[in-house]
């Protein structure tokens, strides 16, 4: 584009990018022709419409078709792709569902056939009484019984001085549940995930995450436990007075009450990190105890 | 209404044919469409101005066309592409809109 350039020194000189863009908007070629043919350099123009050009024009409209329809197959794939993704999710979903009702089962039966096996003399006895107990501890077998509700809800929209402050958060719940521990919980479940020593209660996003799991609130633990010992324990607690001060302070919601028949199921079968072989002929104890609080943040 | 009617059969065969176009050219085409839009803007002015010429319209339209592909394509190749395309448009985007404003004042008379 060989467009003669203004006098030096005009005041939008620093902008000629953009002077250049609207004044060069029609091909300067154009007026060279124009001129040349006006000097009878060139032959005069032949007839208006020259198949060539109506052949740029079909192209130009054929090009827009093809990328309009482009676009909207594009959509079309992208929907069945979300679709066919969402129908996977689901279909996985119902699959680890039936296997973990699978694998309860099987558990059950591994315990009832050890039950059978253990209980035939004195030490077997013993030794089938200490599975019981680290099944219970460990969080592998559903529990029921008395326990304490704790109910935890994020405050209405806009109660709090800032967005946020009304939120219940991951550390709350952790600082919950260690009271509810500290005050002599045996087991304890958040919005039916069972807690284990190693459960992780984190945060992404928004979204509070038990086990890795996303929860929404409201969030109720139930804790089980001897109640009489529990519930003026924990009501007592740092922890408890502060929540429920920020009851009034920030609106959220705190309640605790007891509950007679609790049912906690049991948390999914922890990962065996650590193994030795039998040294003597007799059961050793486990020496793979999980380790205490590992997996919280 | 010879240049209208060839757009028109030219939009029309498209959406009515659908053809395939091939997963690597798929990013050029409608970088192309709004070269072409550009060409096609400067054209209607060109001959409103008096002044239009069918080879100069040819010459532009074409490379038009491929220069803006190349941009974008080499755009691609730098990891800009997306960046190029953008700014391809809104260069294109501009001439369009002064030839249209050029072509109104025309018709218009305002």
């Amino acid at each position: 584009m060989a467009e003669p350039r203004g006098a030096v020194g005009r005041p939008d000189g620093s902008m000629s990018l953009l002077v250049d863009m609207s004044s060069a908007a029609l091909d300067p070629s154009y007026a060279e022709v124009a001129a040349r043919r006006a000097r009878g350099d060139l032959p005069p123009p032949r007839g208006r419409f020259h198949a060539r050009v109506v052949t740029a024009l079909v192209v130009t409209g054929l090009a827009t078709g093809i990328a309009a329809a482009q676009v909207r197959r594009d959509a079309e794939v992208t929907d069945d792709i979300r679709r066919s993704l969402v129908s996977e999710v689901e279909r996985r979903t119902e699959a680890t569902d039936a296997l973990a009702g699978q694998a309860a089962d099987l558990r059950a039966e591994v315990s009832t056939t050890r039950a059978g096996a253990l209980g035939t003399d004195t030490a077997g006895r013993a030794l089938a009484e200490r599975v019981a107990l680290l099944e219970l501890v460990t969080g592998t077998v559903p529990v029921r019984g008395p326990g304490l509700v704790v109910v935890l809800d994020d405050a209405e929209e806009g109660a709090g001085a800032e967005p946020g402050d009304g939120r219940v958060f991951d550390r709350d719940l952790q600082d919950v549940v260690n009271a509810l521990w500290a005050a002599g919980a045996e087991a304890i479940a958040i919005n039916g995930q069972r807690l284990t020593a190693i459960t992780a209660i984190r945060s992404a996003g928004e979204a509070v995450l038990v086990d890795l799991r996303p929860l929404a609130p409201p969030y109720r633990l139930e804790a089980v436990g001897d109640v009489d010992a529990m519930e003026p324990a924990f009501v007592d607690s740092p922890t408890a007075r502060r929540f429920h001060s920020w009851t009034t302070v920030y609106g959220i919601g705190f309640e605790v009450r007891r509950g007679k028949e609790l049912r906690l199921p049991a948390a999914p079968e922890p990962v065996t990190r650590a193994a030795s072989p039998l040294t003597t002929s007799s059961p050793a104890p486990p020496t793979a105890a999980p380790t205490a609080s590992g997996g919280r943040s | 209404m010879i240049p209208a009617l060839a757009l028109v059969l030219g939009v029309v065969l498209g959406l009515v044919l659908n053809p395939t176009v091939p997963t690597g050219l798929q990013p050029y085409l409608p970088i192309a469409v709004v070269a072409a839009l550009d060409a096609l803007f400067g054209a209607v002015r060109a001959q409103l101005d008096g002044i239009f010429d069918d080879r100069v319209f040819v010459v532009s339209f074409v490379s038009n066309v491929l220069v803006a592909a190349l941009v974008v394509f080499l755009g691609d190749q730098l990891g800009v592409g997306g960046q190029l395309s953008t700014g391809v448009v809104v260069v294109l985007g501009i001439r369009i809109f002064t030839n249209a404003a050029a072509i109104r004042r025309h018709v218009f008379h305002a």
